[in-house]
């Protein structure tokens, strides 16, 4: 009783510590609407107070009009410089027409609107956008959904710009479709980093060795690749990125680890627990480089997922091939124990 | 856009939705956290399903208004009703019933989080249908992943007993102060 009480106050401890910072949702995401016309495009920019809050100068954590028109010369400065616009690869002459705090009517949340007015000096044909805003200086974790619309107000373009790819294309006319050939080239750079990695491979190793079936086995490296899902989408979340070779010296030590233990213990209990730290280490390694080969912003979670699938093949075939050959051996062992009479 | 962008576009969306919406989350959890049987956390998982995808479907076609700090003051209620229920109850098979109500809240407040996007105005069903998917599949994965492991804890009783109260405190402090928060922010 003692001790669950200590528990719970200790968890309510935390709980409390904790509730300041947590949010039920991620607020630094903006929103981009551009209209396009025949010589010109017409920008609403949306951008949530916590990326605007170096223009907050009383520090009360809201931007009001008079904030906001009191710094509109340098407000303008910057954005000129962090979101740009080329028609036909030729840059746009750039105003900023409409500066103001709103309150977002959908979602009632307090917002900055900029409008700005590009022109081009002939027809747009192709649009090209370089969004740069706040992503370098204040919150390398903004990301920005960017809608452009047809002369007909229909969407033409729905895309997320973010650290990762803060550029994009557009052709007038133009169908945009859905890159199924880079889907699989995902996979296949799954399957790869699964096979260069010398910690999965020494993991497959041990695994093998261990008195267990195949399917449990297989069960195993579901529950790696399922915890590398989770890794990815925390490192997502939270913007905290573990460099490669940490994750593959982190996978060697724990590999390392449980070998003495299974030596010093003779047993080799947990293999699904270090499965899901691997799988969390490498899972969390993984997502920058996923984004860094040019995954679209928009299909980010289909893309990890299609990632991490790539890894289970890989980490399941070096288990099968690996399982087969130890069997092989074992097998061996045991009919040249029989024709000595041992055992 | 052409068809499967656009489904794979929004099916994304509801994914990353749930995956970040750490408020549906915390609410699945502690409504699943007393549950001992798998046929009990099929009928929540269930039920909000169908609840959410009735609001959410009403409120984009807009048949319902959508007041946000209202609905997401009333999605951080139904967390701590929720968590304050864990400490008098021991059984979860009725548990759809409320999970129905509540999760009519919660499909506003997937309205809500797709205000600023939007539906595509000229595949609506398509795109509310492939938001809706995303959001499930998402969910079922959180089920997946966290079911095995209470599943598991469950098998010792001393440390599940306080493991289980002590979740259920943290959520109940937690969601109280999302409730505050967001009615006086």
């Amino acid at each position: 009783m003692r001790r669950t009480l200590f528990c719970l106050v200790l968890c309510l401890g935390i709980a409390f510590r904790s509730a300041g910072p947590c949010s039920a949702h991620p607020f630094n995401n903006g929103y981009t609407y551009i209209h396009l016309h025949e010589n010109t495009a017409d920008v609403r920019l949306l951008l949530p107070f916590l990326v605007m809050l170096q223009y907050d100068t009383n520090h009360n954590q809201a931007i009001s009009d008079d904030e906001l028109k009191a710094q509109q010369e340098e407000i303008s400065a910057y954005m000129e410089s962090h979101l740009q616009l080329f028609g036909n690869l030729r840059p746009m002459t750039y105003s900023l027409t409409g500066l103001k705090s709103i309150i977002q009517e959908e979602t009632e949340d307090p917002m900055v609107e900029l409008d700005f007015h590009f022109q081009s000096d002939s027809p747009i044909d192709k649009l090209d956008v370089v969004y740069d805003v706040v992503l370098a200086d204040v919150d390398p974790d903004h990301q920005n959904f960017i809608q452009i619309f047809d002369g007909q107000g229909k969407v033409a373009l729905q895309q997320v710009v973010d650290k990762y790819a803060h550029k994009l294309e557009y052709v007038n006319g133009g169908e945009v479709r859905f890159p199924v050939d880079f889907l699989a080239l995902i996979a296949v750079l799954g399957v790869q980093q699964a096979v260069k990695n010398s910690a999965l491979l020494l993991f497959a190793a041990w695994l093998c060795i261990q008195p267990v079936r195949l399917r449990a086995l297989l069960k195993t490296a579901l529950v790696f690749a399922a915890a590398g899902l989770l890794g990815s989408i925390l490192s997502f979340r939270s913007g905290f990125e573990l460099p490669q070779p940490w994750a593959e010296w982190f996978g060697i030590a724990l590999v390392l680890s449980l070998a003495a233990a299974m030596l010093l213990r003779r047993n080799a209990s947990g293999h699904r627990f270090a499965a899901a730290l691997l799988g969390g280490a490498q899972g969390l390694a993984a997502f920058r480089s996923v984004m860094e080969a040019g995954v679209p912003g928009e299909y980010k979670m289909i893309f990890l997922a299609v990632f991490h699938l790539g890894m289970l093949l890989a980490l399941t075939g070096m288990v099968y091939v690996l399982y087969t050959l130890a069997a092989v051996l074992r097998g061996k062992v045991g009919n040249r124990k029989k024709e000595n009479g041992i055992g | 856009m052409d068809n499967l962008s656009m489904i794979l576009m929004y099916l994304n969306l509801g994914l990353e939705h749930i995956i970040s919406g750490y408020d549906h989350l915390l609410f699945l959890f502690s409504l699943i956290v007393i549950s001992k049987r798998f046929k009990d956390v099929l009928k929540i998982v269930t039920a909000f399903t169908i609840a959410h995808s009735i609001t959410l479907s009403l409120a984009a076609f807009g048949l319902v208004p959508v007041y946000p700090k209202w609905i997401e003051a009333g999605i951080a209620l139904t967390i701590v009703y929720v968590a304050i229920e864990n400490f008098f109850v021991s059984d979860s098979g009725w548990r759809w019933l409320v999970t129905f109500v509540f999760g009519l809240i919660h499909g506003l407040g997937f309205a809500r989080a797709i205000g600023e996007i939007g539906f595509d105005k000229h595949h609506m069903i398509t795109s509310l249908l492939s938001f809706n998917i995303g959001i499930e599949l998402g969910q079922l994965g959180v089920v997946a992943v966290v079911l095995p492991l209470l599943l598991h804890l469950q098998k010792n009783k001393t440390f599940y007993t306080w493991f289980f109260r002590c979740s259920s405190a943290c959520i109940l402090v937690i969601a109280a102060f999302w409730f505050f928060q967001r009615i006086l922010g």
